[in-house]
């Protein structure tokens, strides 16, 4: 970690103080892990800060206690006291709270009742107040109950899974062994990502699409770096659009992440998207219906690709 | 004792502010906190300068740090005072955290949510501190990042301390009783009651057009019986009566036709397409669900549901 600031030991500070002193004494180390604090930076601040803070005329009976510590190196462990209006944490701002009580929120269904999750969050949510699920409701996609679980496993393991996998795009059924190295949520479905035998590359498989999976004896090689997936990422050689979208269809924008957007004086706007799959494309396309044109499209999206998925559903009913 | 580095100076000044503001049972002028954080004696020497404005620039700043780590200071009139002086302190009860008393597999697992679900801009490590530290080895791969509108903590205030809601929302203003926030398909939702026009409203969080004003906590009282979330369908939202639907869905797709719908199909036919009888008030928003399907799904009837469906594709496929 590079070297603190003042507002980051200040905040660290606040936290780390009345956690010491409820446990008595503690260990440098774990104090040093606990709040992400280096251990000679954490050394000198409770010896050459800490120790000369107190209330006004600053005589020692007014000063707090730091002991087990010196300047020196000698001295495994802290305990600190006459510090009474620094021996409570701060209260969760409800950005915190609303984050913390919403990722457990996220991940409790399918866990243990019992289990440490459920025991955290209620008294969590106990503690300030809240009413999980009633207050506040957090889904990151339909299918988490099946596959998500096994798949986490398995990456965790390093071990090959074989899926068979319906593809939306291509409207038919395979079967695959893939080397699952990431499960992610991205905007309401579930994703594993990983290294695909069949299309020897990496892919992005949505998990609600899986409709058997099997895992395998078999290890992979982890990848170096995997990497932050986004179902949208764009690829190198991914084709682009350009998009020009009416003025209320700004939605399109906020469901299909964009390269680029230019706000017309007309209120419409030019937005650039790259383009994973042709269906996405023609999807959007084709809901939007009048309140987008396709400006510009790299190949091998036609310049009409909207005329050309409309009669191609078209079709349907004739 | 060996020089310190300005930060830990700058600490050690922020640290005995901090105390000195909620060592008090009243509001403190700008000159009593100076003289109870005292006077800088040099560059090693924490406190604010001698020269009357040095010393107020100094306080500010050192202000700007305390919101920044969202100390709750409160600011007030100084009593006693012949001309009105304004003057700060921190109120105990709005500082402290309520004891929660976490045990260490609890903490480790809301360690391991807090890094699974990432809610953007949101600290969870900062939270973490606050409970009393990062505990475990939480996770390097996040499963998911939840985007967080400016609105939201606020309006997480106003579910958990029952406060009304003032906004402007489709260009109207709005005021409303909120009673849950939920985040599904990738967006999030706030539900309540619409005093303006008496009625339980859905609306878009990110649609909110400017900040939240809250009222008074308690302002509401929540009906019995409306906390929670159904998750989204808005082709089931609308100004007019219901009418049914039938919607023909080929095979590969059945499976996911049904968790998208919420309900099992009515008819299955002997190639594995799949009939589904949908209840539909908005054409709008199922003309863009079954376009989810491109030409993968077919409407049956009625008759002038599917006679728009063919209109709008021949409007783009012209």
């Amino acid at each position: 970690m590079s070297r603190l600031s003042a507002g980051d030991r200040l905040r660290r500070m606040l936290e780390l103080v009345p956690w010491i002193m409820s446990q008595g004494a503690a260990e440098l180390s774990e104090v040093s892990q606990r709040f992400d604090y280096p251990e000679a930076e954490l050394r000198e601040d409770l010896v050459k800060v800490l120790f000369v803070v107190g209330l006004h005329p600053f005589t020692p009976d007014e000063l707090i206690y730091v002991m087990g510590l010196d300047e020196e190196d000698n001295g495994g462990w802290v305990a600190i006291s006459n510090a009474d209006y620094f021996s409570r944490p701060l209260r969760l701002t409800h950005g915190q709270a609303l984050g913390l009580i919403g990722a457990g929120e996220a991940l409790l269904s399918g866990v243990d009742p019992d289990g440490p999750l459920s025991r955290g969050l209620a008294k969590l949510a106990d503690g300030l107040g809240v009413s999980v699920g009633e207050d506040l409701a957090v889904s990151l996609g339909e299918s988490a109950d099946e596959w998500v679980e096994p798949l986490l496993d398995a990456a965790a393991d390093h071990r090959q899974v074989r899926i068979r996998y319906f593809s939306y795009g291509r409207g038919q059924e395979s079967e695959r062994v893939i080397h699952p190295y990431r499960v992610f949520s991205d905007l309401g479905n579930w994703y594993v990502q990983g290294h695909c035998q069949q299309a020897g590359g990496l892919r992005v498989f949505r998990i609600d699409r899986i409709r058997t999976l099997q895992a395998l004896e078999t290890r992979f090689e982890p990848p170096d770096e995997a990497g932050t997936a986004s179902a949208f990422e764009a690829r190198a050689g991914d084709p682009r659009v350009v998009l020009r979208l009416a003025s209320g269809a700004s939605w399109a924008i906020e469901k299909y992440p964009t390269d680029n957007q230019v706000v017309l004086d007309s209120g419409e706007i030019d937005a650039t998207m790259s383009v994973s799959h042709i269906s996405r494309l023609e999807r959007l396309l084709l809901q939007l219906g009048p309140q987008a044109e396709l400006r510009h499209a790299d190949a091998p999206i036609a310049a009409d690709q909207a005329r050309i998925a409309a009669q191609r559903v078209l079709a349907r009913y004739q | 004792m060996a020089r310190r580095k300005p930060e830990q100076v700058r600490l050690e000044r922020l640290l005995r502010l901090i105390a000195a503001l909620i060592d008090t049972p009243r509001f403190l002028s700008i000159e009593e906190l100076h003289q109870r954080v005292g006077i800088s004696r040099g560059e090693d020497s924490a406190g604010y300068p001698e020269n009357g404005s040095a010393a107020k620039r100094a306080f500010h700043r050192d202000m700007n740090q305390l919101a920044e780590a969202a100390i709750p200071v409160i600011s007030g009139p100084v009593p006693g005072q012949e001309r009105e002086t304004w003057g700060y302190r921190i109120r105990k009860q709005d500082y402290s955290l309520p004891e929660m008393d976490f045990e260490a597999d609890e903490l480790a697992a809301l360690h391991r949510a807090a890094t699974a679900v990432r809610f953007d801009g949101v600290s969870g490590s900062e939270a973490l501190w606050k409970l009393g530290g990062r505990v475990g080895e939480g996770t390097d791969a996040e499963l998911a990042a939840v985007p967080v509108h400016p609105a939201l903590a606020d309006l997480f205030q106003a579910v958990t301390e029952q406060r009304v809601a003032e906004f402007s929302y489709g260009g109207q203003s709005r005021s409303v009783q909120p009673w849950t926030l939920a985040f599904d398909l990738g967006h999030w939702y706030m539900v309540g009651h619409d005093q303006g026009r008496n009625d339980k409203r859905t609306f878009r969080v990110d649609r909110i057009e400017d900040s939240v004003t809250l009222g008074q906590p308690g302002g509401f009282e929540q009906p019995e019986g409306t906390a929670g979330w159904v998750p989204l369908q808005p082709w089931k939202f609308g100004p007019g009566p219901a009418v049914t639907a039938r919607l023909r869905v080929d095979a590969g797709q059945a499976i996911w036709a049904a968790r998208r719908l919420g309900q099992e199909p009515s008819e299955k036919d002997s190639d594995g397409s799949a009939v589904f009888e949908i209840a539909v008030r908005s054409p709008d928003a199922f003309r863009s669900l079954v376009l989810e399907f491109l030409e993968h799904a077919e409407i049956l009837g009625p008759p002038d549901l599917r006679a728009d469906m063919v209109a709008w594709l021949e409007g783009i496929g012209r």
